[in-house]
């Protein structure tokens, strides 16, 4: 067994530049393969941080009616027994914001020009541990006093207003009265969140809770994690369970419509594997048949010298899968420099990028992502495949006798 | 001479009691019954004024009290559009489709004016709603009258405050201002004419205006009025909004 | 020189091990090559395609301040005469046709709750001519031009358990800022394969819609098909200079960011195309190279026998050439006919990467983009490699010392 598995590896040595084009071959094939996946998981990624980072945190609990409306927002479906879960979840030592949010016109006084919008009213030092809003602040900063309003650059163009104009906020508060009042812009944002940045305005939750009348309550609470969302959800839903009609939503949960796309991109990485599988095939084969039958008479010679046939073709297997391996590896190689070069300067899209929407939230530079999975995959697909591969011409050369294929020795040499 | 003075003093002390001492409350209670009527049927128009636009929308009606009402179209563009309103319920229809408004919809503006189903449509009494006070008097147009402060404690009260001028001779309520919760005048509202029917003067033309967006105001008015008069049975119901 | 071709004949059809694998080599790096870019053309149709069908058209004219407001659809910005636009701007050259479009919000009142959806009012025959809609009838008919009939998505159906034959009763504003209501008669349910379309839309003959928000004879945007999709740009040029001033017409390429998206995808796969290249260059070279060793004895019998350097290289090129130009052909071509008939047939995405290529605005079948520059180029491509790589090793080959190769038995 070793023997045949030295003899293949030399059999490779004995054909270096022939070895090493195939394992060319098989690397890039597995570079190829490894880039895709990379940037796809990547921007899967900096897709769903977008979502995290902006919108939806890593999870949300609020009123279970609050979540279940979906042709308003229903300010009036609070948080019951706030200050029981807040404990719960600083006993878990997690990070956590509380959120008022509300469905308001932002209305340009001078010009009269209104649009509909999501208002939030947040509490500025915690929202800077759960979201990352704060960093998408240019000028001004996140809202904390009196009646200061963060609108989006986007929202800015939108009403022709800049830093230091007015803006009327016209909601209605939790019980159904109508309030209107002016704030003043303090600071413009812009996040690589297109839905974000098209909807939503923010105020301080001390000003949305004056402005809605909500005497304390709030709607919901924002929590950031590093943890499975799924998992963390579950236990807080369980320690939470007493509390009427409170419930807990992941990000996955609250963006049903990001969810549907992540999956479509699984295809596309199918795909990628497909075509880089083919040419591995192809390669592998044409190298492998070569190297059978130019060595037919060496397979001769090995028979009558009392190998059976299954050692012969073990020793095939061997050789392809060890030219697998060796191209997987390189292909390795290759793909974690392409990875980590992509990761640590990016590829720059920004001439291309107007504002990408629908669904989607990337930014302008495309970076990659580490996909030990894939990569390790990668790996051992192209050296079982390629150890496979042999196995047919093998096994045709072995079929012909010992005689016939002592007489085409000579031929090939 | 300390006899005089006493006398102009005890003369003075009185003067004020002479005049009807009426509280808020009072002015408001008699206002409302100024403007209720049994039944209602009429005919009317409303000028909507969107900064560069203009629409001209003209109806009839009738309604009972503040219960029930019914108002139909007559304008080309919105010809045959019909709501119904019973108590707490909207209908909309056009021609033979109708369907029904529910919940916060309710706060939407009628037809692009700057009234609001609401707006019309509130079955509650301001006197049950609100806390009058009388915070002075003034004259509007010819009319001198009382100020009223109307503040509200229940929470859903539509506005947070009010205040309503109201004349002092016949009640009617010549000016409107709607503050938000937070202090900010929001609508404003004018009497610009009024009808004596039945001994009543009733205001039969009003000006709304929307104080946070320029330019967007709309006047309301009614051209034939007639008050409780029979109205046909029927009237106010789902099959007469499909006719 | 014809010396030397007929050896190279003689020698492929000597070797047929070694010719079949090198031509098949070749064979299949172009028709990979081939298929590969056929695919990701597909591909990328397929998404402009969608765009383009349901968005943008090849050129979209509105008003001005629709576009400006676009975010609350404001209905009284609104395109007058439509026909006679229409008629002005077929006439304008690689214009196809024209149809009109008006997209409402509108609210429904289902299981005694408002709700709050999109309203599409389209000419249903021309929509024909390049919306597949009415070939995603699942169930019922699609529209007529005059009947009362509305498509629902079946997402839409299913979440509020409706059938064809069923009435829907919409609220809409008008243009005069009031309201209307209009009831509408299922006539069909349509699954589309988007899932925003599925889930929200609601599309009716566009007469219907002009009643419903009191539009007259008006639309909220006219779509213009082209006969050449690259030519939108003079298309918008031509057209906004004789719109009247508060129209303004732009090429999908300035609408949203379908072109974006597109040259960003483009550039990524342009990457690993070049990568891919490379890969089938690599496979060739190492079948060559194969060869060539195993040649280096004959190499030097050859030259041996009297054969100059530069014939004998000439005999490699020759026999590289004949095998490349008989497996880039075979491969270019095979590759042509299958990516042909794939572009009429279509892959199925969905039985290949299963559901929800439709969340890319990528539908379930797609049609490769079969172009003969593609096959040219793979031929090309093929022959180039080949020939280039089969010269190099033959160059070093034919260095060897001939004794040396001779002894190499």
């Amino acid at each position: 067994m070793k023997f045949l598995f030295k003899l293949g590896f030399k059999n490779l040595l004995r054909y270096k530049e022939r070895t090493f084009l195939t394992c060319l071959s098989l690397a890039i094939g597995v570079c190829i393969l490894l880039f895709f996946n990379g940037m796809l998981e990547w921007a899967d990624d900096a897709s769903i941080r977008n979502l995290k980072k902006y919108e939806t945190a890593s999870m949300k609990i609020g009123n279970s009616e609050f979540f279940e409306e979906e042709n308003y927002i229903p300010v009036d479906e609070v948080i019951r027994g706030r200050k029981k879960i807040e404990k719960i979840l600083e006993e878990k030592g997690l990070e956590y914001t509380p959120e008022i949010k509300f469905k308001a016109s932002l209305i340009n006084e001078v010009t009269g020009d209104s649009y509909p919008f999501f208002g939030m009213g947040i509490e500025a030092e915690s929202h800077r541990k759960v979201y990352d809003l704060y960093e998408m602040v240019y000028e001004g900063s996140l809202p904390e006093n009196g009646n200061e309003i963060l609108i989006s650059k986007n929202t800015a163009e939108l009403l022709d207003v800049g830093i230091g104009d007015y803006l009327i906020v016209e909601t209605d508060t939790k019980t159904g009265a109508h309030n209107a009042d002016a704030f003043k812009i303090t600071a413009l944002f812009e996040t690589p969140n297109p839905e974000v940045n098209k909807n939503f305005f923010y105020i301080s939750i001390d000003a949305a809770n004056t402005l809605l009348a909500m005497g304390g309550d709030i709607t919901l609470i924002s929590i950031k994690t590093e943890e499975k969302a799924e998992t963390l959800s579950r236990e807080i839903k369980k320690e939470i369970g007493d509390i009427e009609g409170v419930t807990v939503k992941t990000w996955g949960e609250l963006a049903q419509d990001y969810m549907d796309i992540r999956e479509g991109k699984r295809g596309g990485t199918s795909m990628m594997l497909m075509m880089t599988f083919i040419i591995i095939a192809v390669g592998i084969a044409n190298t492998m048949n070569m190297a059978v039958f130019e060595r037919t008479g060496e397979t001769g010679m090995m028979r009558a010298m009392g190998m059976t046939n299954r050692e012969i073709i073990l020793n095939f297997i061997f050789e392809s899968g060890g030219l697998g391996l060796m191209g997987g590896i390189m292909g390795l190689v290759l793909g974690a420099i392409v990875t980590w070069y992509l990761i640590q300067y990016g590829w720059d899209m920004s001439n291309y990028v107007g504002d990408i929407s629908y669904g989607y939230r990337v930014s302008a530079v495309f970076r990659s992502k580490w996909d030990f999975g894939m990569m390790i995959t990668a790996v051992i697909f192209t050296t079982v495949s390629a150890s496979f591969i042999s196995i047919f011409p093998a096994r045709r050369a072995l079929k012909r006798s010992i005689a016939e294929t002592l007489k085409s020795a000579g031929k090939f040499g | 001479m300390k006899k005089y003075i006493l006398f102009f003093f005890c003369l003075f002390c009185f003067i004020p009691t002479v005049a009807a001492e009426l509280t808020g409350l009072e002015i408001l209670k008699k206002m409302e019954d100024n403007s209720y009527a049994e039944t209602m049927v009429y005919t009317g128009e409303f000028v909507i004024n969107k900064g560069d636009r203009t629409f001209v929308k003209t109806f009839k009606g009738s309604s009972v009290g503040d219960e029930k009402a019914f108002v139909e179209f007559t304008n080309r563009e919105d010809f045959g559009v019909k709501y119904l309103k019973i108590e707490d319920e909207l209908w909309i229809a056009e021609d033979e489709d109708v369907i029904k408004i529910s919940g916060h919809l309710l706060k939407r503006s009628i037809m692009g004016s700057d009234f609001s189903f609401e707006d019309m449509m509130e079955s509650q009494k301001l006197s049950e709603m609100y806390e009058a006070t009388i915070a002075g008097e003034e004259k509007i147009g010819e009319e001198m009258c009382y100020i009223l402060d109307l503040e509200s404690d229940k929470e859903d009260a539509p506005y947070a405050r009010q205040k309503i001028w109201v004349g002092k001779e016949n009640f009617v309520p010549y000016k409107y201002e709607f503050y938000a919760l937070s202090g900010r005048l929001m609508k404003s509202a004018e009497v610009l004419e009024t009808r004596k029917i039945k001994g009543k003067d009733f205001p039969v033309k009003i000006k709304m205006t929307d104080e946070l967006r320029k330019g967007s105001s709309t006047v309301f008015e009614l051209k034939d009025l007639e008050l409780n008069v029979k109205i046909p049975e029927g009237t106010f119901s789902r099959q007469n909004l499909l006719k | 020189m014809k010396k030397i071709i007929e050896l190279g004949f003689k020698n492929i059809f000597r070797n047929k091990r070694r010719t079949f694998l090198t031509i098949t080599a070749v064979f299949f790096a172009t028709f990979l090559v081939v298929i590969f870019k056929s695919f990701i053309g597909g591909l990328w149709d397929n998404a402009l395609n969608n765009a383009i069908m349901l968005e943008t058209g090849h050129v979209k004219i509105a008003h001005k301040k629709y576009l400006e407001k676009e975010k609350i659809q404001p209905l009284e910005y609104y395109v007058y005469e439509v026909d006679k636009q229409i008629e002005n701007l077929e006439n304008l050259e690689n214009v196809d046709f024209a149809t009109p479009r008006i997209k409402a919000p509108v609210m429904l009142n289902l299981n005694d709750k408002n709700y709050y959806t999109q309203l599409m009012g389209i000419d249903p025959e021309k929509e024909k001519r390049f919306n597949v809609i009415h070939e995603k009838i699942v169930e019922g008919e699609y529209l007529s031009s005059d009947s009362k009939g509305i498509l629902v998505g079946s997402g839409f159906a299913e979440k509020f358990d409706l059938h064809t034959g069923q009435k829907i009763t919409l609220l809409s504003q008008t243009i005069y800022n009031s309201i209307s209501v209009e009831s509408f008669k299922i006539k069909g349910i349509f699954t589309y394969g988007i899932k925003a379309l599925d889930e929200r839309l609601l599309i009716a003959p566009i007469v219907r819609v002009q009643d419903l928000v009191k539009m007259g004879d008006g639309t909220t945007e006219l779509l213009l098909l082209l006969d050449d999709r690259e030519k939108s740009q003079a298309v918008e040029d031509k057209a906004n200079s004789i719109l009247p001033g508060e129209y303004i017409a732009k090429s999908w390429k300035e609408q949203g960011n379908y072109y974006n998206m597109i040259r960003i995808a483009s550039q990524i796969y342009n990457v690993v195309y070049f990568f891919f290249l490379l890969l089938a260059s690599f496979v060739i070279i190492n079948t060559i190279l194969i060869s060539v060793y195993e040649r280096e004895r004959e190499i030097g019998a050859l030259t041996a026998l009297g054969m100059s350097q530069g014939e004998v290289l000439g005999l490699f090129v020759t026999e590289a050439g004949i095998l490349s130009f008989i497996g880039s052909l075979l491969g270019s071509l095979s590759g042509g006919l299958v990516s042909y008939i794939l572009s009429r047939v279509g892959i199925n995405t969905l039985a290949l990467f299963g559901d929800t290529m439709s969340e890319m605005n990528i539908s379930n079948v797609i049609y490769l983009r079969a172009e003969w520059q593609t096959v040219i180029f793979a031929f090309i491509f093929g022959f180039l490699v080949t020939i280039i790589f089969a010269s190099i090793p033959a160059f070093k080959a034919v260095k060897v010392d001939p004794i040396k190769a001779l002894r190499a038995t």
